[in-house]
Formats: structure tokens, sequence, C-alpha cells
């Protein structure tokens, strides 16, 4: 019968079916199908809240069926859709509701998204093992032996998943840079995943979740810090929007790394000692920019680089392309992320860069993983030369200060 | 025929070896027939009820995206063998049912037909394949210093061969004229399944019948538009936004036949009354200026030194009548919202938008009897539109409802068929047929209308080429819309509504 999804009935309404977000969707555009678009799902979803007597007698079938599972998940919740909406709807926040929906009403997620649940339960991490530091235990120790970090501190960095497991380097870059401002700084002693990857999948409310948020925010409390930073857009807005909404709000500012180094070049407790006299083209990250508003900090942070020559993609900022791998879309369809990410690397290389930064860990896995892709394709034995690097921000501004 | 039933118990007209067939021309990924799927392509941007199911089978029985002409050569062919009908398919941005099957049959998806062929600089043209949307191209030329002259509203939908087949006029149609008078040539499948390649050769026409105007405003009646060669302009060195506020819409128009008397060329002309701004207010959506005014909006396009002395003819014009102009930030915040015509609909959650073009010399009298049809039919409704050539207004009022209250949302209906008859009063007609009204076209061609369907029958002898649509409406069954019964039940709709109490919010 009907079902009621709460929060989302004005915006099923509102919508007009135009089709400009089909326009702009990096899945659709791969996918090619209606259903995957944003006005074809919230045509369906409305169906969905319409259910009345008249589709039996005309024998609609209108059900929550696997199709559409499946194309409620397959989104990077980039955010371009918004951007374009007639009527401001944030189609990426509906899906957010509707997943909320099923997870109340035992409506699985996909088999890889749920199991990441039982991962990050047991593990700490979303990763099961094998990676560039190991365990969350033994990236603790590292960060203990290594850094010989205090136990309290001003300044709480968080590491992030990616930075600590995946690429190592920019975990590094950050520390570096922070030992070299001179701040107050420490690490959490016993840093967990920050759960991003379940709040943008509907298991915000489940209790794995939810231990994270408490874990964390407990941790950073003992810590006796007033600011979190972290390079990762991802727990930057788990921190800023995820815990307020699924569990509770912190009680410490959170930022961004790029707002951070803002402030440290501003109040010049970091300089640059070399130049990079390369031609830049900078990436701005969904989760950052649109989801977050933050544009111009990292811009600002390019333009103090001694050397640099800095250029905008065509679609920059708020109209920026997606580079495919949000929303857990990496993991749930790798060959889908890829293409989108496939498609970024040409959009970059039409601007003649040499160097694409960004400043999103997950931005930077997947995109120089497309790089390397891409490279291979090009060439048979894989050795083909795009004339085009990947750095994160914070590796950039690490290795010059 | 050996049918079978299809996900949702309807009976589809595909079979399995029509499905194999189609499949062997394409390919699997690009062949869908499960309901889910099928389902989405069972409407356009008008929101209908669901009873309309009774008369119409608006979900197809197949869905298929093909790459390339000749693939909807050989399936056109198998429709034709198994006489199944054809829907193409654009951006699905019209509201009047050109895209939406009403008997089921083949969904042809073009929008993956959507590349930029060739930028001809030295010929100034460009060929597109027909699935490109207007932004697409406009931002491709743009870029490379060239224009394209015109484009509907809803450019970043709105596919080239979706603007071709409805005919419409849009944003630059004032100064470029609409999709027409862009075409150099188009490539075309017939009914038949043959591939033609119409229109003027590369320099100019050299006698003989331009077949490609048949299939401007054809809405995919007489064949699927699959390319487009399209003139191109050289980018301008500026487009100059400018905003004048007046106190009504009839001072308004007759500013309007004012500066249409004037040697000024403006890319695009178009209005939008305080009812409009203030439907905007209401959901709290920021509009630059504290004042509320009815709004003419002009963009102006060429050399700035040119610009700045077509400025001050226009602006003299204005002033001379009270108008008041804009700052620059109200202006172009005018110009970019030009996409984003219909941004009060949150306000309904419904809107309903009519198109009707009237001669400019009768504007003002239009201006009149719209409002007072709205105050008749207590509509909370606003008037907007554009100027798409010297002497033609175009009218897109539109009014606000709320679909979940049924009776009230279905009567005022009416308002869009009313405000057709008021069209043809003032010597104007509606805009497009699509489903709901073929009807039009009898008042508005009169025996021409039949040599249209001549040509049709001609073309088409078997109907199967989005059947039901632009000459005559039919339902599922075949049955033919017989105009006497629609214009009398829409009549007695308006009546209802005006019987019914006011709508929340009436805006006269």
């Amino acid at each position: 019968m009907k079902i009621k999804i709460g929060g989302i009935e004005n915006d099923l309404y509102a919508c007009l079916q135009c089709g400009y977000c089909t326009s702009i969707c990096p899945v659709y555009n791969e996918v090619g199908w209606e259903s995957a678009s944003p006005r074809g799902k919230i045509f369906y979803i409305k169906q969905l809240t319409q259910k009345s007597i008249w589709d039996r007698i005309l024998r609609r079938k209108i059900d929550i069926n696997d199709a559409l599972i499946k194309r409620i998940y397959q989104c990077t919740n980039c955010g371009a859709c918004e951007e374009v909406c007639h009527v401001n709807n944030k189609p990426y926040e509906i899906w957010g509701l509707v997943k909320d929906w099923f997870y109340a009403n035992n409506i699985d997620p996909p088999e890889i998204l749920k199991k990441m649940q039982s991962t990050i339960e047991t593990n700490h991490s979303p990763y099961v093992s094998g990676f560039e530091s190991g365990s969350v235990a033994d990236r603790n120790e590292l960060l203990i032996k290594k850094y010989k970090l205090p136990e309290k501190g001003e300044v709480v960095f968080f590491v992030g998943c990616v930075s600590s497991y995946l690429l190592i380097k920019m975990m590094n870059s950050a520390l570096k840079i922070l030992r070299k401002s001179g701040i107050n700084y420490t690490v959490l002693k016993d840093e967990w995943c920050c759960g991003n990857i379940l709040g943008a999948t509907g298991q915000g409310k489940s209790p794995t979740f939810q231990k994270s948020a408490q874990h964390n925010m407990a941790a950073v409390k003992a810590t006796g810090a007033n600011t979190l930073v972290t390079s990762c857009p991802g727990c930057y807005r788990t921190f800023s929007e995820m815990y307020p909404k699924y569990a509770s709000k912190p009680d410490f500012e959170v930022m961004h790394f790029t707002e951070l180094l803002v402030d440290l070049i501003d109040n010049e407790k970091i300089s640059f000692k070399k130049s990079f006299d390369k031609k830049i083209a900078y990436h701005d990250p969904c989760e950052l920019g649109r989801l977050s508003g933050i544009y111009e900090p990292p811009r600002k942070i390019l333009e103090n680089i001694p050397g640099i020559k800095l250029t905008e993609l065509i679609d920059n900022k708020k109209d920026c392309n997606c580079c495919g791998n949000g929303g857990g879309l990496s993991s749930l369809e790798p060959d889908l992320a890829m293409n989108i990410s496939l498609k970024k690397i040409d959009e970059v290389l039409e601007t003649k860069a040499d160097t694409l930064v960004s400043s999103c860990p997950n931005c930077r896995h997947g995109l120089s993983n497309a790089i390397l892709e891409k490279k291979k394709r090009m060439s048979t034995n894989g050795g083909g030369d795009l004339g085009l690097d990947m750095m994160d921000i914070t590796e950039l501004v690490g290795k010059l200060v | 025929m050996n049918r079978k039933m299809n996900g949702d118990c309807e009976m589809s007209k595909v079979t399995d070896e029509i499905h194999g067939q189609i499949i062997g021309i394409t390919d699997e990924e690009r062949v869908k027939i499960d309901a889910f799927e099928r389902r989405m392509y069972s409407h356009d941007l008008a929101s209908l009820p669901k009873m309309m199911e009774l008369g119409f089978k608006m979900m197809p029985d197949l869905v298929v995206i093909p790459k390339d002409a000749e693939e909807i050569a050989e399936i056109i062919k198998i429709a034709r063998k198994e006489g199944i009908p054809v829907v193409p398919r654009g951006g699905a941005s019209w509201g009047l049912g050109g895209a939406m099957p009403v008997d089921g049959g083949i969904v042809i998806d073009l929008t993956k037909m959507n590349k930029i062929l060739n930028i001809d600089k030295n010929n100034f043209n460009v060929t597109v394949e027909s699935g490109v949307t207007w932004k697409k191209l406009y931002d491709s030329l743009i870029k490379m210093g060239y224009m394209i002259g015109s484009y509907p509203s809803s450019a970043y939908a709105a596919t080239i061969g979706g603007w071709i087949s409805t005919g419409g006029v849009g944003v630059g149609t004032y100064k470029y004229g609409s999709a027409i008078d862009h075409m150099e040539s188009l490539e075309v499948v017939l009914p038949t399944g043959r591939i033609l390649e119409i229109g003027e050769s590369e320099t100019s026409t050299t006698g003989g019948q331009d077949l490609s105007r048949l299939f401007f405003g054809a809405e995919g009646t007489l064949g699927i538009v699959t390319k487009a060669r399209l003139k191109i302009h050289p980018a301008p060195e500026e487009i100059r936004p400018l905003s004048y506020g007046f106190d009504n819409l009839k001072v308004l128009s007759s500013v309007v036949k004012k500066m249409t008397l004037s040697d000024v060329m403006p890319l695009h002309i178009s209005f939008l009354d305080r009812f409009h701004f203030e439907f905007l207010r209401d959901l709290g959506i920021e509009i630059p200026g504290s004042e509320i005014n009815d709004m003419l909006n002009i963009a102006l396009e060429g050399d700035s030194a040119v610009l700045d002395l077509e400025e001050e003819a226009l602006d003299k014009i204005a002033m001379t009548n009270n108008g008041k102009k804009q700052e620059n930030d109200i202006a172009l915040h005018e110009w970019n919202e030009r996409f984003f015509e219909l941004r009060t609909k949150r306000a309904g959650p419904t809107a309903t938008l009519g198109e009707v073009f009237i001669p400019i010399s009768n504007m003002a009298e239009m201006v009149e009897d719209i409002y007072k049809l709205i105050k008749k039919m207590k509509l909370r409704a606003a008037v907007t539109g554009m100027i798409s050539d010297r002497n033609t207004a175009v009218f897109m009022p539109y009014y606000l409802s709320d679909e979940r209250k049924l009776i009230r949302n279905l009567v005022s209906l009416s308002f869009i068929k009313k405000l057709g008859d008021l069209a043809f009063t003032h010597g104007g007609r509606p805009a497009g047929q699509g489903l709901f009204f073929p009807g039009n076209l009898k008042k508005t061609y009169g025996p021409g209308r039949d040599t249209m369907m001549d040509i049709k029958s001609v073309m088409d002898p078997f109907d199967l080429m989005n059947p039901g649509k632009t000459t005559e409406g039919l339902t599922r069954f075949g049955i033919p819309i017989p105009t006497f019964a629609m214009n009398s039940g829409m009549n007695m709709m308006a009546w209802i509504k005006h019987i019914l109490t006011k709508d929340k919010k009436v805006s006269t």
C-alpha cells in the first residue's frame, strides 16, 4: 500500500521533471537509463507514495524492487543535481532520507555496503586488511612510535581511513606541516573510522555508526582539544553534519585542513621554502565544495606557493564535475566509478595542466588510479605518458614547507 | 501473434522474438523491457492522473537507446512489419505528451546520440546529432568564439531534435528566429525506415522542395530527426541584460510595442508579472531589489559601443512610460534565471503552464483578458512571456495548484483551453498540439490541417510514428478524442472551477 517516507513529500511534488539534473548527473551520463537519473528516481518514488486503488484497477505494478534499490544507492552524492534544480530540490538528500527509511524498514542496502558495516564494527576501519599501514592498531602504534605525540593538544588531527591505510603519504605530509607550524596538536590515541560511508548509505542509525560517533567524540574530548582538523572532506562532513544528524553535536570546532593551512599562512606559521614550477589544475571535491561551501581556502593556498601557475577547469567550483568515487560508489561499482574518473581526467588534460591537485584523499585515490588506468590503456605495455601527476594539497604543501 | 504478458500484466506488443531482433540490431545493454524501467518513460513534464491510463497506454512495451540512424531505421522496419507504434523521445521536457506513448509500443530514447560532430568555422555551421542538448551546444560554441542564435528556455534538457520537432520559440528568437531559421539540413529516418539527408546544400538553396521544413513542428509524427546541420554566428563582444520595472503589464505592453517599432534589435525580450515575484518571495527565494514590479527583461548583444547606443534608445522609450530602470545586478540575475521560469512551482506544488501566440498589436487587450480569466476562475496565477519577433507576443501564464486535490486540480486544467480560446479571439493561436490539443490545428489552419493529415497518411500510412499526436488526439483504442467533447468538457470544468471557492492567495 501507500508508502510514506518522512520529509520528502514536498520535494517529490515540487519536482518539475524538467530533466536539468539528468544532463548533469555523472552516474546517469554513464548508465544512460532514465531510472539512473535524479528525475527518474523522484518520479518513481513519488509513484510509491501515491499508491491507491487505481493501481489495482489499472494493474500498475509499482513497488520497492531490486532495480529501484540499486538505483537509490547508485549515486556519488556529488550534489551537482542541486545546482541546476529548477525548484531548489536537493536530490541526494532525498535519497538520504529514502535510505534511512529503507534501513528503518529492514530493506538492506546492497551487500557490499552492508558488509562494510560489519567490517567497521570489528576492524574500526572499512578495510579488511593488507594495506600500507595494516590495521588500526598498527597505524596507532606507528603514530605513537614515530611521532611521539603528546596525549593532550589544542588541535587534534583526525587522520581518516584513506590517509591512514591507503595513502600514508598524505598522513605523513599533514603531520609534517603540523610539526613545522609549531602549533599545539596531537592525534587520537585510537582513531576509529568516522562512519561516513554508513551515514551516506542509510546506516547512520546503525549501532556501528553510533558507536563510532560516541568513541571518536569521547576520544577528542580526552585530548582536551577545542578544534578537530582533518584533510578528508568525508570525515569533515561526518563530524560537522552526520554526527549532529544521527548521533549528537560535537562540542568542538571542526575544520578542514585547507582552512587551517590558510590560517597558518596568514599568521606566518608556515612558509614555503621551495618553489613549484608547474601548471596546476585544481579539482573541487564534492564534499568540500558543493556540500560544504569551501572553495576559496585551497585556491588561496595554491596562490601562495611560489612558482605555481594555477589554472581552473572549465567546470569549476559549484559546477565542478565529480570524480566518481563518492557515496561509496567506488566500492559498490568500481567500473562505473572508474569511467566517471576517466572522464574527469580527460577534462583535466584539456587544460594542459601537468599536475592535478585536490583536497580529498578519496578523490586523490580514485583519480590517481584513473591516471594509471588511462596510461595502461594508452599503450600495450602500460607505459604511456599522460604528462599528468596527481597530488593532494597536503602532499604538495608538505613537500614545500 | 504470439503476445506475452509483460511485467505489469499489460499485453505487450513486443514479443520475445521482436525483443530478440531489436537486441540483435543494438545490444542487450541498450534495450529494456522490465516494467520498472518502462514506467520511467511513460510520461513527460506533465504530471497526469493515473486514471489517464484508462484511455491511454502510456507505458511503452520496450525502450531502446540507439546509437545512430542506421539502428533506428532497422528498428522502425521491424515496428512497421509488426504494426508497433514508435515514439521518439528527446529530453522529455515538454508538457504536452509529445514524447509519451498513447498506445504502448517502442520508445526510442535519443539522448545518447549526443555528439557534436563538426564545427565548421569557415562556413559557419555546426553538425550535431539530434540528442545533443541546446545547453551543451551553446557552451561548446561559446568556448570557441561562436554562438547559436537561439535556444529553448529548457536548454539544459531540451535536445536539438526535440526543439525542432516541437517547433517552439525561445531565448534569442527575437533576433535570430527559431530552430527552423538555423536549420540548414536534417538527417531523418522516415516511417518506412529510409534515411534521408534533406535541406539546403552547403551553400544555398538551389530549387526543389526543402523537405526539412516538414519536420519542424511535426512532433515526431512524420519521422525521427537524427542529425542537424545548423547555422552558427560569431560570439558577440558583449551580451548586456537590461531590466525595467512597470506598474502593470498593460503599460509594459505599450512599451514593448514602441520598442518593436524602433530599430533596436535585442537578442531577447521577455516579461514577468509581479505575481511571479510574489510567489518567489512567498517561497523565501531571494530576489535582488526591494521593490516588486512587473518586469521587462531585455538582452542586447553585439559590440559594446553599439550596445551603448541601443541601451540609450531603450531607456528613453521605457522612461517616457514611467519605466524604472533596474540595477545591473537585478538585470543580470534575471538573465541568469532565463532557464528557470517555473522556479515558483514549489509554491503549488503543481504548476500548469499555457502558451499562446498573439499579434503584438493585441498584446495589451490580451493582458486584460487573461487577468479577467484568472479572476473568474479564482486561480493563483502569474503571467509571463516573451516577444518572439517584431509582431508576436508569446504569453506563458501559469497557475499553481495542488495535484493532490484532484477535482480542484482537474477543473483548473480548463484554464489552458480557455486561454487558447482567448488567443483565437485576439487573432492568435495556442502553441503546440501534442496529445491534448490537436483540435486546435483545424482552428488555426483550417483546410491546411486536412493537408497536414494527407501528408501524414502518405508518409506514415499505418499511423505508427508517434500516433495520436499533432494532427489527431488518439486513445489507446484508436478512437480519436472528439473536438466537441473536449470543448464542452473543458467549458464544463471551467464553470465548476468558477463555482468552487477561491484558491488560496488568489493573485488578482
